[in-house]
């Protein structure tokens, strides 16, 4: 009889959602052959489904899109530059501090640690140095990708 | 240019590029994103001279629209977006049904898909056997795919072929997750049914 089977949408739930599935699905698909195999059928679907070939455009649109974009020319950005003026205050401001003021750095430190801070000093700076060089390696192998150049 | 480091850029980082006017930075947008446009159009436009004008006419939007982008969904969301809804004017224009409930290509009643649903569409053991049983499967269930209204072929696809998330195919198709549960339900059982019937037949 029609009613003793389950119906699409249990079948389907049991398919998809099968952690949050009545026990009862469960139970009844284990022993009914007629449900069992709409559950084999749709598992059987769904795998071929996702081995269908993906579809390719057999055009090259990104060429033919370019061809019809309007080339810009690069737009002139201030919030880069204030972001690089920024920085160079930002360098400018230690290296004239650190320079005015050694004096004072020296003095309230003992000798031992005065050449620690030189020590400590050569150490950022230098670790700083390679830093800043990796990032501007990274930022030219991005624009390299673009194809800017 | 190799596509791992291309494709390791972020989205921000190419819409930045795009915007400031670098267009090859659009061509690597396109190449990222294209194979969810030709998802969606392959499924949704039947002539290939349609589906040529639509892709571009989708990338030609997403450039003019792209600085309005608010990155409020994945990059590739939006321009499936812009195609879906690029698709469903061009087909609304062409008066084109959209949706439409299927009924069974064939003259057997409900009665006789019961009948058909107690056995399962079987494998053989043997190699060669499994081997034409698969292509021909796969033969078979493109053409049915086909032969879904556009709405719920494009449902089936993104879900079942592009392993798209219900909330994904929601931002895309801007339906309720809701309704594409429901359309998705009747689109599977439509195929289901068809290929059974369809398998059936050639079978006898």
């Amino acid at each position: 009889m029609k009613t003793d089977h389950l119906s699409e949408t249990e079948i389907q739930q049991y398919i998809f959602d099968k952690t949050n599935c009545n026990n009862r699905i469960a139970e009844h698909i284990g022993v009914c052959d007629n449900c069992k195999a709409a559950v084999t059928t749709y598992q059987l679907l769904f795998s071929e489904i996702k081995q269908l070939p993906n579809p390719i455009f057999k055009f090259n649109l990104s060429a033919l899109v370019l061809a019809q974009v309007p080339q810009k020319k690069p737009i002139f950005s201030w919030s880069d530059l204030f972001s690089y003026f920024m920085a160079l205050i930002l360098i400018l401001a230690i290296v004239i501090s650190g320079y005015l003021f050694r004096g004072y750095l020296t003095a309230i430190l003992p000798p031992v640690f005065s050449s620690l801070l030189y020590q400590m000093a050569t150490t950022a700076i230098t670790i700083t140095s390679f830093q800043i060089l990796g990032i501007y390696k990274e930022y030219q192998r991005q624009t390299e990708i673009l194809n800017i150049y | 240019m190799n596509n791992k480091t291309e494709n390791k850029l972020t989205d921000q980082q190419l819409v930045k590029e795009v915007l400031r006017g670098n267009t090859h930075a659009f061509g690597t947008l396109i190449k990222n994103t294209e194979g969810l446009v030709a998802h969606i159009v392959y499924k949704m436009i039947f002539h290939p001279e349609d589906r040529k004008d639509i892709a571009q006419d989708v990338y030609l939007k997403a450039y003019k629209n792209l600085p309005n982008f608010k990155f409020e969904a994945k990059l590739s969301t939006w321009i499936g977006q812009i195609t879906y809804n690029t698709c469903l004017n061009f087909l609304e224009k062409k008066k084109i049904v959209l949706l439409q409930d299927p009924i069974h290509n064939d003259e057997m009643g409900e009665e006789s898909l019961e009948m058909i649903n107690t056995k399962p569409l079987s494998i053989s053991d043997n190699d060669t056997e499994i081997l034409i049983f698969k292509e021909q499967l796969s033969e078979i269930l493109q053409a049915e795919i086909e032969k879904l209204s556009p709405i719920y072929k494009t449902l089936i696809t993104l879900f079942h072929q592009a392993e798209l998330s219900y909330e994904e195919i929601a931002q895309i198709t801007m339906l309720p997750e809701g309704t594409i549960k429901n359309y998705l339900f009747r689109a599977r059982k439509t195929l289901k049914d068809n290929l059974l019937l369809k398998y059936k037949k050639e079978e006898l």
